[in-house]
């Protein structure tokens, strides 16, 4: 429960800081309130602003994680309360319920005032400042995807892949006829939930490895109960070759020489694809 | 071709909603039902005939194929006997012409289909819809293989996560259409969700603004512009709908909510209860009590509690 209540906490922080939307949503309120236009639809009124004081408040909010299962983290709690609507309804009052409200003489002012009302959401939002970064995303998703075709249509039929995480994420998306030693569940915990699955501590060094090897295929992990330990990549090869993998994409920062005693490590061919080293497996067919 | 995926998909979730509501409501109480409420209740219809579905196919040990002709026979059941209900109805012309508010809307939106289809970047984290709906197209089963690597599950998955029914009904659309799943996910059904978004807002419009047009093409513009504001913070409704409308939890914020917010101020139960479940088949929820069941029961107790004070009032002043 203090976990859950500390989530709470750290989440209303996480979900003001970003934006003003939730400020927006208090000030809609307090319009509706002050200019009683929250009488025309008690209910709706009253939920909203009882159910955003529950969300604010840690106990509350606990509870209400709990409701909605663990599953979830705090900013989906605000799916309970319903800011846009009620933010378009006070914004809606004030652009076309005031301004008509305005004598004769004002009426002029009405379009700009109500541009310079509807401007106020905009600048309370964050436009093009994500969470994530879409234009980098659809950047790496389409690289991802060009170099997954060059890989699966360099082997015959099906394939066991392992790549770099840039790779690895788009792989399945791609073709599911793609096998992955390891998938997105790896470096993204929140997908854990999908799976009771776990990963073997031989296939977490194998990711450890493939995103923090030097040019030398060497990558020091600070292991819990082995103190550091210095991960080799022929060891790796091996590895991974055991866990099923049949084609591998090592990344460009290793030395060309390094990739090929690799590869000869994970009995492979060893070649260059847009700025990978492509290990496949011997006795794999190929086209 | 997406494109065309969509405005069929549209054209059927209309007639089926119609239909579902002449059935629901009967002749007297259609009149209190816009056109506006045709779409989501068609969407809440649909989710109910892909979890049939998906659940026959996932207790029965069927494969995907055949999950995906039980949900084209019942949609198409469901699509057929909609359009004997319909009745088409004149829609009455309010008099002048649209307000500033109206264009305004329509531009923001059409900004927004063009951001969705001009393929924007696609928020996936902490979900496998898209890997999942690509492994019951290549294995031709419900999840007998994990989706994230496409191996056999070494101790299985929860069977809350197993009976929601997105990833076979994206998946029944991709196997109908010909369309690759990734285009179906990220493309096809964030713009459905988007104009289901805007058709729920405009039922709670009406809800809130029943005599004046202005205000309600207003209160578009305005939630229109809080979507656009919102695209930046992960949860709200703006980012949910224009980088990842394919989420279960985003259908539920940006339409099942705003139209049960609708529905709960018209005292529709019927149709209420109608959310409830479709919410149940499309998010994790406690076990089938979600968000939608919370709002409905806490805004049915705030209603009992004002009019027990008001009739207390009325008995002190009488």
């Amino acid at each position: 429960m203090t976990e859950l209540i500390g989530n709470a906490w750290t989440g209303w922080l996480d979900f003001t800081s970003g934006t003003k939307l939730a400020a927006l949503f208090l000030a809609a309120l307090l319009y509706l309130w002050l200019r009683g236009r929250w009488k025309e639809q008690k209910t709706l009124y009253l939920y909203s602003a009882w159910m955003a004081f529950f969300c604010m408040l840690p106990l509350t909010a606990a509870l209400l994680m709990l409701y909605q299962t663990r599953f979830y983290s705090y900013v989906w709690l605000w799916s309970l309360v319903p800011v846009t609507a009620v933010t378009a309804w006070a914004v809606t009052e004030l652009c076309v319920g005031y301004l008509q409200e305005l004598k004769p003489a004002d009426r002029k002012k009405r379009l700009p005032a109500a541009l310079l009302l509807l401007a106020v959401p905009i600048l309370c939002g964050g436009i093009g400042k994500t969470d994530f970064e879409p234009a980098k995303e659809r950047e790496e998703r389409a690289r991802a995807r060009e170099i997954l075709t060059e890989v699966r249509d360099s082997q015959g039929g099906e394939l066991c892949l392992w790549a770099p995480r840039e790779i690895l994420q788009y792989a399945r998306e791609f073709d599911g006829s793609i096998r992955l030693i390891y998938g997105r569940n790896m470096w993204d915990a929140a997908l854990g939930a999908y799976t009771y699955d776990v990963y073997s501590d031989e296939l977490r060094e194998l990711y450890f490895w493939m995103e923090n090897t030097d040019g030398t295929g060497q990558a020091r992990m600070k292991d819990q109960e082995r103190g550091e330990i210095t991960l080799q990549g022929a060891d790796c090869m091996e590895e991974a070759v055991e866990a099923g993998a049949e084609c591998i994409l090592l990344p460009d920062r290793l030395e060309r020489q390094t990739a090929e005693e690799l590869a000869q490590a994970a009995d492979a061919e060893c070649s260059r694809l847009a700025g990978y080293y492509l290990l496949t497996r011997r006795g794999k067919d190929v086209e | 071709m997406g494109v065309l995926l969509c405005v069929c998909i549209i054209l059927i979730l209309t007639a089926i909603g119609n239909g579902i509501l002449r059935i629901l409501y009967g002749k007297k109480q259609e009149n209190t039902f816009s056109f506006a409420d045709a779409l989501p209740m068609g969407a809440v219809a649909v989710t109910g005939t892909a979890e049939a579905a998906h659940l026959t196919a996932l207790f029965a040990g069927l494969s995907f194929s055949a999950a995906v002709l039980i949900f084209a026979v019942l949609t198409a059941l469901l699509f057929l006997a909609s359009l004997f209900m319909i009745r088409i109805r004149r829609f009455e012309r309010s008099g002048g012409k649209p307000s500033f508010f109206a264009w305004l809307f329509v531009l923001l939106v059409l900004a927004q289909v063009v951001y969705i289809l001009a393929g924007r970047g696609v928020y996936v984290g902490g979900d496998q819809t898209v890997e999942t709906v690509e492994s019951f197209l290549c294995t031709d089963a419900i999840y007998q293989v994990n989706p994230l690597t496409g191996t056999e599950f070494q101790a299985g998955m929860p069977l809350r996560w197993k009976i929601l029914c997105l990833p076979s009904l994206y998946g029944a659309l991709a196997r109908l259409s010909g369309l690759q799943a990734s285009a179906v996910v990220f493309t096809v059904i964030p713009l459905i969700t988007l104009l289901l978004c805007y058709s729920a807002f405009a039922c709670l419009g009406r809800c809130l603004f029943p005599e004046n047009r202005q205000k309600r093409e207003c209160f578009l513009a305005a939630a229109a512009l809080l979507l656009w504001a919102g695209n930046s913070l992960l949860g709200a409704d703006g980012f949910g709908v224009l980088y990842c409308g394919f989420r279960g939890v985003v259908i539920r914020n940006a339409v099942l909510i705003p139209y049960l917010l609708s529905l709960i101020l018209r005292k529709r139960r019927a149709a209420i209860w109608s959310c409830i479940a479709a919410e149940a088949c499309i998010v994790w929820t406690l076990y089938g009590a979600g968000a939608c069941l919370l709002i409905y029961a806490a805004m049915t107790a705030l209603r009992l509690a004002g009019f027990r004070r008001s009739r207390a009032g009325g008995e002190e002043v009488s």
